[in-house]
């Protein structure tokens, strides 16, 4: 039986933050890129309580706690600014919305 | 911990977050986050960090996930049945296999070895004597609460209807 070491997880962490970069990179639903920068942080707090779990110290997972408060006021703003977006032009495309793009 | 586990949880965990990125109708991308959101709580369940498992399905499925719920049904999108254009994702596709190939290398290249197995550090009583300690986490956890209040007031600022206009 293989022993699974902290090596396997900072593989599924970069799998994971991998997925979520490619679609913060190119979708085009505001709603979409909000949960694919959900999946990179998710990706990042695996790295952080791995290490805090093999290491035996805890300090990592108070971080990861702070990142999840910190995503939940992400998402919340996000949320927020989507709606007022939608609310001003109608739609929430992102190649659309280019009022203030240079 | 018992490799076969680890290999489903993680199994399910990439494969609900491609279908995040890669399903066509909005609200089908909100449910695979929420399976990909409990699968990565179970990663914590293995790693014995049961405090975060529990923090992860409380916030992100019971909160978050409500949110972007809310979210997809009050911005009526126009783009839930068109398939991306192939000249957007190309550089996206470059970019984010630059970056997994580099960290791979970099992952590969080092010796985890001296790391042991999921030690059982401990819980909620250890987190909490963390948190609450004066010469440890108290101030950061004091400033979360600050930023937690300041993002409720500019969520509710920006969602008025004044604020649109």
């Amino acid at each position: 039986m293989i022993e699974v070491t902290v090596f396997y997880y900072l593989v599924l962490s970069v799998i994971i933050f991998s997925i979520g970069a490619y679609g913060m990179l190119s979708s085009k639903n505001g709603v979409r890129l909000l949960m694919s920068i959900e999946i990179m942080l998710n990706a990042v707090n695996i790295n952080l309580v791995a290490f805090s779990s093999f290491q035996g110290n805890l300090t990592g997972q108070v971080f990861a706690a702070f990142t999840i408060a910190i995503a939940a006021a992400e998402a919340t703003v996000g949320l927020a600014i989507l709606l007022a977006l939608y609310r001003s032009f109608g739609t929430v495309n992102l190649r659309k919305i280019s009022k203030m793009r240079w | 911990m018992n490799i076969i586990v680890f290999s489903i949880i993680s199994a399910i965990t990439i494969l609900s977050a491609i279908g995040v990125i890669s399903s066509q109708r909005i609200m089908h991308s909100v449910l695979s986050l929420a399976v990909m959101l409990l699968s990565v709580a179970a990663v914590y369940a293995i790693l014995n960090a049961e405090f975060l498992a529990v923090i992860q399905v409380l916030v992100y499925t019971g909160g978050v996930i409500v949110l972007l719920l809310f979210a997809t049904m009050l911005t009526r999108s126009d783009l839930q049945l068109k398939r991306e254009q192939p000249s957007d994702i190309k550089p996206a596709v470059a970019a984010a296999s630059i970056f997994a190939i580099g960290l791979l290398f970099y992952i590969v290249g080092n010796n985890w070895k001296s790391l042991k197995g999921p030690a059982v550090v401990g819980s909620v009583k250890n987190i909490g004597m963390l948190i609450f300690n004066v010469k440890k986490d108290v101030i950061p956890f004091e400033i979360i609460s600050l930023v937690l209040l300041a993002a409720m007031v500019g969520a509710i600022f920006l969602g008025r209807k004044e604020a649109g206009q």
